[in-house]
C-alpha cells in the first residue's frame, strides 16, 4: 500500500495521530472514520475538492467541531473535549482573520498576552515573529492598510509565535493572486522546514500541494482516498479518483483479455499491455495526456484527429478524437507538433496504461 | 459510540457559557412575552357576559357601532398618517440620497429629532397652535376665520406622520443609494429625459423600500397610544389602541374581556403588516445587490447652499412641534391660554408638582437601559452566530414586542402580573421590564447586524489564539461592536426615556414617570406645566442625542427594521 510506503519516508516518531474520526452534519457524511499519523515536523496537505471534507477534518483538529466519534492525539496525549484555546495549535486562516482594531504588532502578540507573557518578553518575541515574515516595518500599521499578502503574513506570524505545537492551515493562499501564491508557499515550506513545526495544510489546488508537502492526503466523499509523498500520488494513484484529480486523466472503458494481456477498446485497435498484468475482463483504463505519444510506424496505435491545440509553452495539449469517436487529450512538445486537422497515431508510453476497476474505481494494475 | 458523543456534547454545551445565558434569556422572554400575549388571547375568548369560551367578544366588537367606529378611526387616521409621512420623507430622502450640500449630517440629526421626540409630545405642540385656545386658533378667530379643528383623524393623522415620516426617510434613503447608477444611465443613454428617468427606473427599484417604510409608518402610527389619546379626547374620537386602554382602565364597568379583545384585533392587523411587508419584500427583491455604492453627487455652490436652506426650512417645520413646546414652555399661562411674556412659573410649577416622576424617569430608564444593552447585545450575538431551535425561539419571542403596541403589552402585564407567582404590579421593577421588552427587539436587531458583518473566523482565531471564549468575546467582538451598541444604545435612552403606552397602563403614583405626568397635564391640566415637562423631555433627549453625535456619529445608527 502507498500509506506504508510514504510513512516509511519519515522516521520521526509519531506527532499528530487521528484515529477513527467520524463527523455527520444533518445526513451528510462530513468525515468517514478518518485515520491519520503526522510526524514530527512533517508537512502534511488535506487535498480534495470542496466538500470533501479537508476543512472539517482540519477544524476538528483545531477544535472548533466535535467530532461524533474517534480520538485526536498530540504526543499521545487525549485532546477529547478539549476546547480550541486550550489546544496550543496555531492556525493560519483562508480570510487572514486578522482583528481588524489591532495593529499588526498586537495582532502577533494576542496569543502571548492569553498566555499572560510578560511585556518585555512579548515584545521581543514579536519582533522576532515579524522580523522573520518581513513586516517589522508595518508593526505599528492598522490591517485596513495592508495588502491581502501582508495581512496572511500576519496571519502567519501570529500562529507561529505561540510556538504551536502543530500548525494548521486552511487554505491559506486562495484569497492571494497567482504570482503571489507561488511566491507565499515557497516561503512557508522554508519556514515550517527551518523551525521544524508539525503542520497540516488543506487546499483545494494540486500544485500548492505538491510543491510544499512532506505527505499529500487526497480526500473525498469524507474518506482519504491516498496518503503518500506527492511522486506517489502523482506516478502511483490509488484509485481511479485520485489519478483524476491529481493531474488529470483520459478515461477509457475497456476490455482486458488475451495471454499476453491485450487491452480491447470497442472500435479501436487493441494495445499491448505490460506482460506482468493479471486482470481480465472489463476495466476503466487510465492513460495521462503526457503518457500519450505518437506511435512507431510498425507499432500498434490508436487512429485519431486533432480537434484542438493549446499551446502550453514547451508542450502542446492537442484534443483528438478517434473514429470510433473516443476524444483524449495528447501533450506532445511544440516543436513539430501536429496542426489541427491532422491525422495521427498514439500509443501509449510503456507501462503507463492504469487500470481500475469500473464499479468502485479501485487500482487493478 | 453514542455515549461518547453525548458526553462530549453535554461536556461542551456547560463548558459554554452561551447555553445558560440563552437558557435564561429564553425563560425570560417565556414569561415576559409569549406568556402576556397569551393571556390576552385567552381572555378574548372568554365571553365578556357569559364566561363561556367562545367568540362571544368578538362578535360583540363588531355588532357596536362604537367598536366598529373605533376600527375604522385606526385605519383612517393610520392611512392618512402614512401618506402623509410619504409626501414629507420621499423628497427628503431623494435628496439626500443623490446631492450633497453644505449642513447635511446636522439637517439629518434634526431629522432623527423628530422621530426620537416623544409623539404625543408633538401632538400636544398641535394643541397649542391649533387646539380650541390655540395661538393660531385664536388669531384666526379674531381675524373672522373659522379653521377645521385639530382633534380628531386630521390632528391624529399630522401630529403621527410628523414623528414617524424620519422612518421613510431612513429605509427609502437606503434603498436609493443602493440603486445601481448604471441603470438610470442606461435608461438615459436610450433616450429617457431625467425626470422620465427617475419615474420608470428608479422609483420601481425603490418600490420596495416604499412599501416597506409605509407599513412601518402604518405600524407606528396604529399602534400609538399618547397622540390619539390627546387629540382625540379620548372616547370622543376613540381608536383600538384607547379603546383597549380605557376598556381596562375605567373605574367603573371595566371591561377585561372586551379589553383584551381590542388588544388581540390590533396585533392582528399589526402582524398582518408586518407579515404583509415581508412577503412584499420576498416577492418584489429587485436584484442590483452587484450596484457599486457611489457617493452623492456634488452641486455647484450656489445650487448647494440654495439646497441647505430648502431642505432646512422644510425640517424646521417638521420639527416645528418641538420648537413650539419649547418656546410655549417659558411663556406665561392666563387660564388655558398662552400670553406672550416670557416666565419661568411654568418650570415652577412643574417642579412643585413633579414629584418623583423625573427621579422615576431617570432611574427606570437607567436601569432599564443598562439591561437593553448588555441583553441585546448578547441576544444579537447570539441568534447570529448560534443555528438551532434555541436561536430561532429566541429570535422570534424577542421581536414579537417590536410588533405588538405597547398599550397591549401593558394590559397583559397588568393582566398576568397581579397576583402569585409573579405579583409585579405596582412595583417598579414592572416598568423597567416593560422598557427592556419593548427596545429589546431594536437592540438586538442592531447588534444581530453589526455581528453578521464582523468575520466569523475572528473568533475562531482569538480561541485558537489560546484566549478563553468569554476573554476574546470581550476583546474583539464587543470592540468590533462598539459603533452599533452605542448607537443602539443612545436610540434606546431615548425611547425608553420617552416610554407612555405600556407604562401609563402599569404606573401607581408612587412609579409615575415624566412622561405620564406630561401626558396627565396635558390632557386638561395645567397647559403650562405640561409644556414644561413636554419641555424637560425634549431637552433630555436632545442633550442625550448631541452626547452620542459628540461620541460617535449616528451614521451607524437608525432603527433597524424587521420587513
Amino acid at each position: 500500500m502507498q500509506t506504508q510506503k510514504g510513512a516509511a519516508a519519515h522516521a520521526a516518531p509519531t506527532h499528530l495521530a487521528v484515529q477513527g474520526l467520524s463527523k455527520t452534519f444533518g445526513d451528510h457524511r462530513a468525515l468517514a472514520s478518518i485515520d491519520l499519523t503526522v510526524a514530527r515536523g512533517e508537512l502534511v496537505t488535506l487535498l480534495g475538492p470542496s466538500g470533501c471534507g479537508k476543512t472539517t477534518l482540519l477544524r476538528c483538529i483545531a477544535g472548533f467541531i466535535a467530532q461524533d466519534a474517534g480520538h485526536i492525539r498530540i504526543d499521545g496525549r487525549s485532546l477529547d473535549g478539549s476546547p480550541p484555546h486550550k489546544r496550543n495549535f496555531g492556525m493560519v486562516f483562508q480570510g487572514y482573520a486578522v482583528f481588524p482594531h489591532l495593529t499588526v504588532a498586537e495582532n502577533v502578540a494576542y496569543g502571548l498576552r492569553a498566555r499572560g507573557v510578560a511585556a518585555g518578553q512579548r515584545a521581543e518575541r514579536v519582533a522576532r515573529a515579524l522580523d522573520r515574515v518581513q513586516l517589522s516595518h508595518l508593526a505599528q500599521r492598522f490591517p485596513d492598510a495592508l495588502s491581502g499578502g501582508q495581512k496572511q503574513r500576519v496571519g502567519i506570524a501570529r500562529a507561529l509565535v505561540i510556538e504551536p505545537d502543530l500548525l494548521l492551515m486552511d487554505e491559506p493562499l486562495s484569497n492571494l493572486d497567482a504570482k503571489l501564491r507561488v511566491e507565499m508557499r515557497q516561503e512557508i515550506r522554508l519556514m515550517q522546514r527551518e523551525l521544524g513545526i508539525t503542520t497540516l495544510y488543506v487546499t483545494h489546488d494540486q500544485d500548492e500541494a505538491m510543491s510544499i508537502s512532506d505527505r499529500v492526503a487526497v480526500m473525498q466523499g469524507g474518506v482519504i482516498q491516498q496518503i503518500a509523498p506527492p511522486e506517489v500520488v502523482f506516478d502511483d494513484p490509488a484509485n481511479a479518483f485520485v489519478a483524476d484529480f491529481i493531474g488529470g486523466c483520459n478515461w477509457i472503458e475497456a476490455e482486458v483479455a488475451g495471454d499476453p494481456a491485450v487491452l480491447h477498446i470497442a472500435g479501436e485497435a487493441a494495445l499491448p499491455l505490460p506482460p506482468a498484468a493479471g486482470v481480465r475482463g472489463p476495466v476503466r483504463a487510465g492513460i495521462r495526456a503526457e503518457d500519450l505519444g505518437l506511435a512507431a510506424p510498425d507499432a500498434p496505435g490508436l487512429a485519431a484527429r486533432v480537434l484542438v491545440r493549446s499551446f502550453l509553452g514547451p508542450r502542446t495539449r492537442l484534443r483528438v478524437e478517434t473514429p470510433g469517436g473516443l476524444r483524449l487529450d495528447v501533450d506532445l512538445p511544440s516543436a513539430d507538433c501536429p496542426r489541427e486537422g491532422d491525422a495521427l497515431r498514439l500509443a501509449p508510453l510503456p507501462g503507463r496504461i492504469r487500470l481500475y476497476a469500473r464499479d468502485d474505481g479501485r487500482r487493478l494494475a | 459510540m453514542m455515549g461518547l458523543a453525548g458526553t462530549l456534547n453535554l461536556r461542551r454545551a456547560l463548558a459554554d457559557p452561551w447555553i445558560l445565558l440563552a437558557g435564561a434569556a429564553l425563560l425570560f422572554l417565556l414569561v415576559f412575552v409569549a406568556l402576556p400575549l397569551a393571556e390576552l388571547v385567552r381572555q378574548a375568548f372568554i365571553g365578556q357576559k357569559s364566561g363561556a369560551f367562545g367568540i362571544e367578544n368578538f362578535v360583540s366588537f363588531f355588532g357596536s357601532g362604537f367598536f366598529r367606529r373605533a376600527l375604522k378611526n385606526s385605519l383612517v387616521s393610520a392611512t392618512l398618517a402614512t401618506m402623509i409621512a410619504l409626501v414629507i420623507g420621499l423628497p427628503l430622502a431623494f435628496v439626500f440620497a443623490r446631492f450633497d450640500f453644505p449642513g447635511k449630517p446636522w439637517i439629518e440629526v434634526a431629522i432623527l429629532l423628530s422621530m426620537l421626540s416623544p409623539p404625543f409630545v408633538g401632538a400636544y405642540a398641535w394643541i397649542i397652535l391649533f387646539g380650541r385656545s390655540g395661538f393660531v386658533t385664536l388669531a384666526a378667530r379674531d381675524a373672522g376665520i373659522g379653521l377645521p379643528t385639530i382633534y380628531g383623524p386630521t390632528g391624529i393623522a399630522l401630529a403621527s406622520a410628523f414623528s414617524l415620516f424620519p422612518l421613510v426617510f431612513l429605509v427609502v434613503r437606503g434603498a436609493f443609494l443602493r440603486v445601481d447608477r448604471g441603470l438610470e444611465e442606461a435608461a438615459a443613454s436610450l433616450g429617457r429625459p431625467p425626470a422620465r428617468v427617475v419615474w420608470n427606473v428608479t422609483l420601481p427599484l425603490v418600490m420596495p423600500a416604499i412599501v416597506t417604510a409605509a407599513l412601518l409608518v402604518f405600524l407606528g402610527a396604529i399602534s400609538d397610544f399618547g397622540t390619539p389619546a390627546i387629540l382625540g379626547e379620548g372616547d370622543r374620537y376613540p381608536v383600538l389602541a384607547t379603546l383597549a386602554y380605557s376598556l381596562y382602565i375605567s373605574e367603573i364597568g371595566s371591561e377585561p374581556g372586551m379589553a383584551a379583545t381590542t388588544c388581540v384585533i390590533l396585533v392582528l392587523i399589526a402582524f398582518a403588516l408586518v407579515l404583509g411587508a415581508r412577503f412584499l419584500s420576498m416577492r418584489r427583491k429587485v436584484a442590483n445587490d452587484s450596484a457599486p455604492n457611489r457617493s452623492p453627487d456634488p452641486l455647484p455652490r450656489g445650487r448647494a447652499r440654495a439646497m441647505t436652506v430648502a431642505v432646512s426650512a422644510f425640517v424646521t417645520v417638521t420639527n416645528l412641534p418641538l420648537f413650539v413646546v419649547l418656546i410655549s414652555s417659558v411663556l406665561q399661562v392666563r387660564g388655558v391660554v398662552f400670553q406672550p411674556v416670557l416666565t419661568f412659573d411654568n418650570y415652577a410649577r412643574a417642579w412643585a408638582t413633579i414629584g418623583s416622576a423625573l427621579t422615576n424617569s431617570l432611574m427606570f430608564a437607567g436601569l432599564a437601559l443598562v439591561a437593553t444593552v448588555i441583553l441585546g447585545t448578547a441576544l444579537g450575538y447570539y441568534v447570529t452566530r448560534r443555528a438551532g431551535p434555541l436561536a430561532r425561539a429566541i429570535d422570534l419571542l424577542v421581536m414579537i414586542p417590536y410588533v405588538v403596541p405597547g398599550t397591549v403589552i401593558g394590559i397583559g402585564y397588568a393582566q398576568v402580573f397581579n397576583g402569585p407567582p409573579l405579583f409585579l404590579t405596582g412595583t417598579a421593577a414592572i416598568i423597567g421590564i416593560v422598557y427592556l421588552v419593548r427596545r429589546l427587539p431594536y437592540m438586538t436587531r442592531a447588534a444581530a447586524s453589526a455581528v453578521f458583518q464582523i468575520d466569523a473566523t475572528l473568533e475562531d482565531a482569538s480561541q485558537n489564539l489560546g484566549m478563553p471564549p468569554a476573554r476574546g468575546f470581550a476583546g474583539i467582538m464587543v470592540p468590533l461592536m462598539r459603533p452599533a451598541i452605542l448607537a443602539g444604545a443612545a436610540i434606546a435612552w431615548v425611547e425608553i426615556l420617552n416610554e407612555l403606552s405600556a407604562s401609563v397602563v402599569l404606573y401607581t403614583g408612587a412609579t409615575r414617570t415624566l412622561p405620564i405626568a406630561a401626558y396627565q397635564q396635558s390632557l386638561g391640566g395645567d397647559v403650562g406645566i405640561a409644556a414644561a415637562y413636554a419641555a424637560m423631555l425634549v431637552g433630555i433627549t436632545v442633550a442625550a442625542l448631541i452626547l452620542f453625535a459628540l461620541a460617535g456619529g449616528l451614521r451607524n445608527g437608525g432603527p433597524p427594521t424587521t420587513a
